[in-house]
């Protein structure tokens, strides 16, 4: 799978589909809970600082061409270092997919397949997650740059359908709760761009340097752009007590749309699609947990840990018994996990990595 | 009163019969094992070895249609003896007789005097043309027979193979070599116009079976001296002769030799057609999606060829093989390439529509009637389901009798004598459709959900991947019983990941970012073609001038 080469729009298509994923399982929801009418404001007081961060990144990586952060961990503190950073990206995606796979079949359950066992929807997902992962990552990343323009049509088609229900009230106040729980403690709603988890693999799958800039600068701008929509769009279709609703908000919003007396009830159409974007982002994520187990063991078949990692999240995502608990760890666990493994750890190794090199001679050290 | 019978009653029943002979007959193994494949005989001088050898080969004591005629043949006023094979209703008489036996057996100048007497005058000087005397094989080649194919053979595998195509092959004793001479003269059908693939603006020829015919079609469609046509028999036992067809200043040299090397080794026994040759060379065949484009228009395969591909032509079919073959290949007709632009996207936008509604609309049916009622306006909602209350079937049993119904009179409307066919289609979709609505089997929606289907799989220009749709849509239907849109995306999804992992001669087979100088779902204006699709990395990119129309833009 390391010899794979993502074309540039492959490789944004792969961030793009993780942060719609987060608009359509209500990730939202968490962050207007937290910074409430301040919520657009606060994404992009963000916004600007991922950017910053994905600056900062970039910088990092420039002494480690075509290395990813498993590379980097090795060279910074041995097999041992890999194999803890490998470990902990690999229960970060396995995880927190079980979670948002379960959390997306309830919410099919509650909408239209109630008398279906939440066993066979959530085994549905992992049919699909496993023989689209057996044809590999290249094949899903095509497959997600084909369906990607549709998804995204979809989306802008939502925000823009709606217009009439629009209500800007919701925007105001704009400091919400106030500026501190706006810019210091809505800082925790970086989780919601957890997307730039990919970024840290990406470097050995792309053309070169340039491209991998390219790809990060462009898939963190787009990402910001539309969850900054996203949520301006939920601010102002719901009144605040609405968009703490259990439901995906993206769901809610699409019952609005009516066209004359035929097409009044559009939203099936749009779970359809909304399905099979969790079903990309699915395989993207397990897609990314295959290859660091393959870089960490040097395994060459991986059908066998596919298997594995298809039951281990089968397990895991039937683990928790209800939605309340699913919302419990996607509000209080994922936030911080995000924020320490993406956001803290990494960029540690990176840092530390970076000094290392300086150390030893700079540029001209060769890594083995 | 007949007592006769009676009385043989009688003595059938008190006398002893023997026991009957039946006869039982049953398919073992072969009792006769003795098959040698002793191909890489080679030609003896000895003319009697190549006889016996021949008539054992050709079982030419119970084979009616393998003439052997024998006679003695003049050379250097000496007597040889000489044999010619040919096949009856294959090779032409007329030619045999006129250009083979006639000057190999009646006295004339060339063959009564020895080569040292031979003279001639060359402005008055006297010159005496050198030759070999003793060389019988270049006497025969150079002075005796006046034909224009000849082809000396020492291999008994390629004689064999020569006297199956229609030639005729002579022997001469004392020389180890035999003489292929082509004088094929069997019946074939002459060129028309395509049955499959029929287009309003365009050529109206079609490949037709010998292969010669077709090459000769190809090349009259390319007009170029850069068409090479390198010659592959397939088959142990056939032989079966084909041609790799391609522009060799425009296909990359990898492709032709990829082709090559996946067509020279082939291990099997007989090649009799296109469809036989596609799942050989193909690099997936489990999913039953043609990864190559099947065509019986030259002017499609000659478009093919300028873009950078390579046509398979085989002997004994009116069918091309074009490769590597894209999805986007298999909604687009030659058509296309005739229309105006905005014609043929129109065209090809209706193609693609269809395709969906082949693929999905049924399964679109049962999801929405089982799961999604909500998507429909009340009132169309009541009127399904009132006309679905006196169906005592569940809606997917519904569909997929009428699916197959439907899939019936298509097979039966292909299979009877043509005359019949309409009847079939009339009797079948008319009196069938409305007997069943009328005896409450099926329900008028979807009698009306499989029409449209059936026509729209009708749409798809390539009879494969129609096929391949048709095939796939049970599928969908099934997913969408289960899981209605759940079912279907996870479905489309699988479907999805099995097109972008398929390669046809190590091309994406769905390439979303492969065209950036070249589109490839959009048919552009002739004038904006200015390159060949770049997935093909052909020799040459550009495929016309920055400036196509130098008229218009003389300065430019």
């Amino acid at each position: 799978m390391n010899n794979v080469k993502l074309s540039n729009l492959e490789a944004i298509g792969l961030v793009l589909i993780i942060i719609i994923n987060h608009l359509i399982l209500n990730f939202s929801k968490s962050i207007i809970s937290n910074t409430g009418s301040a919520s657009a404001l606060n994404i992009l007081f963000i916004g600007i600082i991922l950017l910053l961060f994905v600056q900062f990144l970039i910088f990092l990586f420039k002494h480690f061409s075509g290395q990813d952060i498993l590379d980097i961990s090795e060279y910074l503190g041995g097999k041992a270092l890999k194999i803890l950073t490998g470990i902990l990206f690999i229960s970060y995606y396995i995880v927190f997919t079980s979670i948002l796979l379960r959390s997306f079949s309830e919410n099919l359950k509650i909408i239209y397949l109630n008398k279906l066992p939440i066993i066979i929807i959530v085994l549905f997902f992992i049919f699909s997650i496993t023989f689209a992962n057996k044809l590999g990552i290249k094949t899903i990343s095509k497959v997600n740059l084909l369906i990607l323009p549709v998804i995204l049509f979809c989306i802008i088609f939502v925000f823009i359908a709606n217009i009439k229900n629009y209500d800007f009230h919701g925007l105001f106040p704009l400091l919400g709760s106030g500026v501190k729980q706006t810019f210091i403690i809505g800082l925790s709603n970086m989780f919601a761009f957890s997307s730039i988890s990919i970024l840290y693999f990406l470097p050995p799958m792309v053309r070169d340097d340039k491209s991998f800039k390219k790809i990060a600068r462009i898939s963190t701008i787009l990402s910001v752009i539309l969850f900054f929509f996203g949520i301006v769009c939920f601010l102002s279709l719901f009144p605040f007590i609405r968009n703490s609703k259990e439901i995906m908000a993206l769901y809610l919003a699409t019952r609005y749309i009516e066209f004359g007396r035929f097409f009044q009830r559009l939203d099936a159409i749009f779970l359809l699609v909304w399905t099979v974007a969790v079903i990309s982002y699915l395989c993207v994520a397990v897609a990314f947990s295959i290859n660091i187990f393959k870089k960490i063991s040097n395994i060459t078949d991986y059908n066998g840990i596919l298997y594995c990692f298809a039951g281990i999240i089968y397990i895991i995502s039937l683990i928790s018994t209800d939605l309340a608990q699913l919302n419990y760890i996607e509000i209080n666990i994922f936030k911080y996990v995000v924020f320490i493994l993406l956001f803290g750890y990494s960029s540690l190794i990176l840092i530390f990595a970076n000094i290392k090199k300086r150390l030893r001679g700079g540029k001209n050290e060769k890594i083995t | 009163m007949n007592f006769s019978r009676l009385k043989q009653s009688l003595n059938n029943l008190i006398t002893y019969n023997a026991p009957k002979d039946s006869y039982n007959f049953s398919l073992n193994n072969s009792t006769s094992k003795n098959i040698t494949y002793d191909f890489d005989k080679k030609v003896s001088a000895n003319i009697k070895e190549n006889k016996e050898f021949i008539n054992i080969k050709y079982n030419t004591l119970i084979n009616s249609d393998i003439i052997i005629r024998n006679f003695k043949l003049k050379s250097n006023n000496k007597s040889y003896s000489a044999f010619i094979i040919y096949i009856d209703g294959m090779s032409d008489s007329n030619l045999i007789n006129r250009f083979i036996l006639q000057p190999l057996m009646m006295r004339n100048k060339a063959n009564m005097y020895k080569t040292q007497s031979l003279k001639t005058y060359n402005k008055g000087k006297k010159v005496i043309i050198k030759k070999n005397s003793n060389n019988l094989a270049v006497e025969i080649e150079n002075s005796l027979l006046p034909q224009n194919s000849l082809v000396k053979e020492t291999d008994f595998n390629n004689i064999f193979s020569a006297i199956n195509m229609g030639n005729c092959v002579l022997f001469v004793d004392t020389i180890a070599i035999a003489f292929n001479l082509d004088v094929k003269g069997f019946k074939q059908r002459s060129v028309s116009t395509p049955n499959n693939e029929i287009i309003i603006k365009g050529p109206q020829e079609a490949f037709v079976e010998s292969i010669r015919v077709n090459t000769s079609m190809l090349r009259r469609a390319t007009n170029t001296e850069n068409l090479v046509i390198e010659n592959v028999s397939i088959g142990k036992i056939s032989k079966t002769p084909c041609a790799i067809c391609y522009l060799k200043n425009i296909a990359n040299s990898d492709l032709v030799a990829e082709v090559r090397y996946r067509l020279n080794n082939l291990d099997v026994d007989s090649l009799l057609s296109t469809g036989q040759l596609e799942q050989l060379i193909c690099e997936n065949n489990k999913y039953n999606i043609p990864q190559v484009i099947s065509s019986e228009r030259p002017d499609k395969a000659a478009k093919n060829l300028y873009a950078g591909r390579v046509v398979i032509l085989i002997n004994g079919n009116p069918y091309c093989i074009i490769l590597p073959a894209t999805f986007v290949d298999f909604i687009s007709s030659s058509e296309d390439t005739n229309l105006n632009p905005i014609f043929a996207n129109f065209l090809k936008f209706l193609r693609f529509l269809a395709l969906a509604i082949t693929l999905l609309l049924p399964s679109f049916y049962i999801a929405i009637v089982d799961f999604h009622q909500e998507l429909l306006p009340t009132e169309l909602l009541f009127s399904l389901w009132a006309s679905r209350e006196n169906v005592p079937f569940p809606i997917i049993f519904e569909l997929i009798v009428m699916e197959i119904s439907f899939e019936l009179i298509r097979e039966a409307g292909l299979r009877v004598p043509s005359p019949i066919g309409p009847t079939i289609g009339i009797v079948g979709a008319l009196v069938l459709g409305q007997a069943a609505v009328s005896a409450s089997i099926v329900s008028p929606f979807l009698i009306i959900i499989v029409a449209i289907t059936g026509i729209a799989s009708f749409a798809i220009p390539d009879f494969s991947f129609g096929f391949h749709l048709r095939i796939t849509r049970f599928l969908f239907t099934i997913s969408a019983y289960i899981a209605g849109f759940l079912g279907i995306a996870i479905g489309l999804y699988v479907y999805l990941c099995i097109l972008c992992s398929l390669k046809s001669f190590g091309v994406p087979y769905v390439n979303p970012n492969s065209n950036k100088k070249s589109k490839n779902f959009f048919v552009l204006p002739t004038w904006m073609q200015e390159f060949r699709h770049n997935y093909l990395h052909p020799k040459r990119e550009q495929a016309q001038g920055k400036i196509s129309m130098k008229w218009r833009h003389p300065n430019e």
